[in-house]
């Protein structure tokens, strides 16, 4: 606690910037991070075996409704490390993609002097793709389904306009939907038994209000 | 400290949930690190600094497993029931252990009392009386093997050399001495084979995407089918109902009809196959892959529709699987030198 108590008053101590964030409804927001792999992909089929994480690029906007509350949405992409890939060109082909949409909640915790922290919680729909590249030959397993989050943004406010820091989240659910293109196969069909994936992301993060 | 917005509690609050979300997240995404592999270890002896296998071959008439032991110079054949090992030396050795498969011999097949064993380090085709259990001939090959399979409607063996986009192919002579007879020109393979004595064909991958069928007579390609891989690995077969099975490295695992090429079903899990096995007695299909550290066992019906019987944890590495008569799979363990066996308790699919 002696610790904590000492952070919290360097926090104190920071030199006192304004927090016009009140005055300024409209905050828009970029993340750029990695997300590792955890739980399944359907009955059988484990995340990491088809990647070891993404990096992603997350943009979001959100509206200030409320003093301590903002609604949103937020579009993330990641591009997926394959597991299993040889030769840097075949990695490169190798490269799958995930894409997010969703809607989010923010609540603005506080400020404390530059210290803006906010938790954002979201739900929505991802689209995910690893494959597997060898010789210019493709192989893709593709999955989609409902997804929700939590992202906890750990902000310093350098502006009225613009701040900075870093975010820990988890997204996960449930993919329903899978599908595989590879040579003389084009097929999808309903995934196997419920499966529980995750994403545990840490990322750096810029936001801009308006 | 001077909150502007809201009390320190909320802020003490969102510390504490990130402090306990994130280690459990990361917890979450390290699971299965270090699992217990599935089944009963099988020690080989001269095994414990790393074996490259690159072959398991089960031989029914033998009730033998035949063990390749790339780097301990050394082909093993271990009992399904017992698993007691007996062990063959002679081969070429190297002391240390690369971690592929590339030293030494790396596949082995049975004809007529003997075996057969292809050996990589000294790019040879060795002889192995069964009875004396010694090396008894030894004849050169024309590049680097990989699988030899015998045919025994031909009295032949067929050796796959990838590295020379070839298979070469020896007939064997009274005192079962193989002699150099031609190979056939496989382009971008051979990758695997199996003998289908029922057709009179050899199946065998090419690196991607398809799989050829070469008549054993004419020595020809007479099919080439595509075979759902971006990466083709392991072979295996139904001979009573055609089925031939593609293992792909991604993880995909495929059945094609042989009898029109066309595939039958396919089915994802897991991911870094390499070599398959097959129980035609069961209807079960083994895959083993390094990438998921897994033994994959999939249920094959009576009209190839593939579907998930099994996931269990297997050594990290490993990336071949066997199956024998008595109701086992057998999963290589590269960095340990040893196989194991895993009991199948799945009832038989093939209904």
């Amino acid at each position: 606690m002696k610790r904590l108590g000492a952070a919290l008053a360097l926090l104190a101590s920071a030199p006192t910037l304004a927090s016009a964030e009140g005055e300024r409804p409209i905050q828009t927001g970029a993340a750029l991070g990695y997300a590792f792999p955890a739980g399944r992909l359907e009955r059988g089929s484990r995340v990491a075996d088809v990647t070891h994480g993404m990096a992603v690029l997350a943009f979001d906007g959100a509206y200030r409704v409320h003093p301590s509350v903002s609604a949103g949405a937020a579009l993330a992409y990641g591009a997926v490390v394959p597991t299993l890939c040889v030769t840097a060109s075949d990695c490169t082909s190798s490269l799958g993609r995930d894409v997010t949409a969703m809607a989010l909640a923010r609540w603005h915790v506080g400020a404390w002097q530059a210290f803006e922290p906010t938790v954002d919680v979201s739900a929505g729909y991802e689209w995910l793709t690893t494959s597997l590249s060898d010789g210019g030959t493709t192989s893709s397993r593709r999955f989609r389904g409902f997804v929700a989050g939590a992202d906890g943004d750990f902000l310093l406010r350098a502006s009225p306009l613009f701040a900075a820091g870093l975010r820990l989240g988890v997204r996960g659910g449930t993919y329903h939907r899978a599908s595989l293109d590879a040579p003389g196969v084009h097929r999808g069909s309903p995934t196997e038994g419920n499966a529980l994936h995750l994403w545990p992301t840490i990322a750096a993060r810029v936001v801009l209000c308006f | 400290m001077t909150p502007t917005g809201s009390s320190p509690h909320a802020l003490l609050r969102l510390v504490a949930l990130v402090t306990l979300v994130a280690p459990a997240a990361l917890a979450a995404a390290l699971a299965g690190c270090g699992a217990t592999p599935a089944g009963r270890p099988v020690d080989l002896p001269s095994g414990a600094p790393g074996i490259g296998f690159d072959d398991l071959r089960y031989v029914p008439s033998l009730h033998r497993l035949l063990v390749p032991g790339g780097r301990s110079g050394r082909l093993y054949l271990v009992d399904p029931d017992s698993m007691a090992v007996t062990t063959i030396a002679g081969f070429a050795e190297t002391a240390d252990f690369s971690g592929g498969h590339d030293d030494g011999p790396t596949s082995a097949d049975a004809a007529n009392g003997r075996l057969y064993v292809t050996d990589r380090t000294a790019r040879t085709l060795d002889v192995v009386d069964l009875a004396r259990s010694a090396i008894v001939a030894r004849v050169p090959l024309a590049a680097s093997p990989d699988y030899v399979r015998f045919v025994s409607s031909r009295n032949e063996l067929w050796v796959t050399e990838p590295s020379a986009d070839q298979i070469e192919i020896f007939t064997l002579g009274g005192d079962g001495t193989p002699a150099h007879d031609a190979v056939v020109a496989i382009p971008n393979g051979p990758e695997s084979i199996v003998i289908d004595e029922q057709r009179g064909r050899a199946y065998t991958h090419r690196w991607q995407a398809s799989t050829v069928a070469v008549d054993l007579a004419t020595r020809a390609i007479v099919a080439e089918w595509p075979n759902g891989c971006a990466s083709s690995r392991g072979i295996a077969l139904d001979a009573a109902r055609g089925f031939l099975f593609a293992g792909c490295n991604e993880g995909t695992a495929v059945v094609l009809d042989v009898s029109s090429g066309k595939i039958l079903s396919t089915m994802a899990r897991g991911a870094g196959f390499d070599v398959i096995g097959y129980a035609p007695k069961l209807g079960h299909l083994y895959l083993a892959g390094s990438s998921c550290a897994c033994l994959v066992t999939l249920g094959v019906d009576a009209a190839g529709r593939l579907s998930f019987l099994d996931r269990q944890d297997a050594p990290a590495g490993t990336h071949c699987a066997e199956a024998d008569d008595a109701g086992h799979a057998w999963v290589c363990d590269p960095s340990a030198g040893r196989v194991l066996r895993v009991d199948d308790a799945h009832a038989g699919t093939l209904r």
